[in-house]
């Protein structure tokens, strides 16, 4: 009777275990993510075709830039609390780290350029909430002649 | 000097006046020993009544003059009744028995409702407790409220390091608010 309930109580615990780790494993799941590196110039020029879509380069300040390339397209999949480089075209590397998925379904994610070499962050903290399929940008980079424009987008 | 009823003075040893009719007794027992001494009588005559008393009681059978009186009391006064604790005990049991069987129908309802399903579970991904799709299963007649999260993107917390910098808005294809973080590589 013993011996009975005691697995009993271990085939319930194991049950229970399964569940709470599948659980955990959908609020885990990856987040797909779209890093976009564009190098905007003010001489004119040709404008990326995939960009003539995105509202936001056509507006202050962006439309100061006469011609935008498209120099790098990551996509990515972030998972919660772990970091994800992407080497960017002038050396240093944008570090993206998704912190969480809010109840309401945004992102909250922490983003830091790295130098060259590694030794110091040229951006040390940049802290965003940004909805499904709504990008955000860090931009002012010097390149190649021109400003690097990064456009960051999670989900969507 | 006013003449005191006999009865009067019983009922003032009796205890059975009211406080005027005590102190207008008392006023004449002050002035009359008349009245004092037929009081007096009526006080020995008391204390012989229950002595005597007492003394028949040790010797009475009440039990046997009741059961004698009992069926000509519910013979004469039928809607006299009987109480007695078997009966009260019956209905404290009925009352014990109501509240444990809605208890455990409160509990069956509980255990038996029905679990969420696939729709109402896809409907709110982000709800790993299941809390929101729990609410809506008991809250049956309030169609819930959906409510749309902000859309765009907004800057929370922002480090420059040795830059400087500016953080502000551009509109998105349908009017929502994007983050931009412009870095001046001027140093300080």
């Amino acid at each position: 009777m013993k011996r009975s309930m005691t697995r009993a109580c271990l085939a319930l615990l194991l049950m229970s275990a399964a569940a709470g780790s599948s659980s955990v494993a959908e609020a885990q799941a990856p987040v797909p993510a779209q890093i976009t590196v564009v190098l905007a110039k003010e001489t004119p020029g040709e404008v990326d075709a995939s960009l003539a879509d995105v509202a936001a380069l056509r507006r202050p300040p962006f439309n100061a830039f006469r011609s935008m390339e498209v120099l790098n397209r990551d996509q990515v999949r972030l998972r919660a609390g772990r970091e994800h480089d992407v080497r960017l075209p002038n050396g240093r590397s944008l570090r993206i780290l998704l912190q969480r998925v809010m109840p309401d379904g945004r992102f909250r994610v922490r983003v830091s350029i790295q130098r060259e070499d590694g030794s110091d962050t040229y951006l040390p903290l940049l802290q965003v909430v940004a909805s499904p399929g709504d990008p955000f940008f860090v931009a002012g980079q010097s390149h190649d002649g021109g400003t690097l424009v990064i456009g960051v987008t999670l989900g969507g | 000097m006013e003449h005191l009823d006999p009865q009067k003075l019983q009922s003032y040893l009796d205890g059975e006046l009211s406080g005027e009719e005590s102190d207008a007794v008392e006023r004449i027992l002050a002035e009359s020993d008349e009245a004092n001494a037929v009081l007096m009588g009526l006080d020995r005559v008391g204390d012989f009544v229950r002595i005597h008393a007492k003394n028949v009681a040790d010797e009475v059978d009440f039990d046997a003059m009741f059961r004698e009186i009992e069926p000509r009391l519910v013979e004469e006064h039928p809607r006299l009744r009987l109480i007695e604790g078997a009966k009260q005990r019956q209905r404290t049991g009925f009352a014990v028995g109501a509240v444990i069987a809605i208890a455990a129908a409160v509990t069956l309802f509980f255990a038996w409702r029905s679990a969420p399903s696939e729709d109402e579970i896809a409907q709110h991904p982000m709800d790993t407790h299941r809390e929101m799709v729990a609410q809506e299963t008991i809250i049956e007649e309030h169609p819930p409220v959906h409510i749309n999260p902000p859309s765009g993107s907004e800057v929370e917390d922002v480090d420059f390091g040795e830059n400087t910098g500016t953080v502000f808005q551009v509109a998105g294809e349908e009017g929502q608010p994007l983050a931009v973080v412009w870095i001046d590589e001027e140093p300080l």
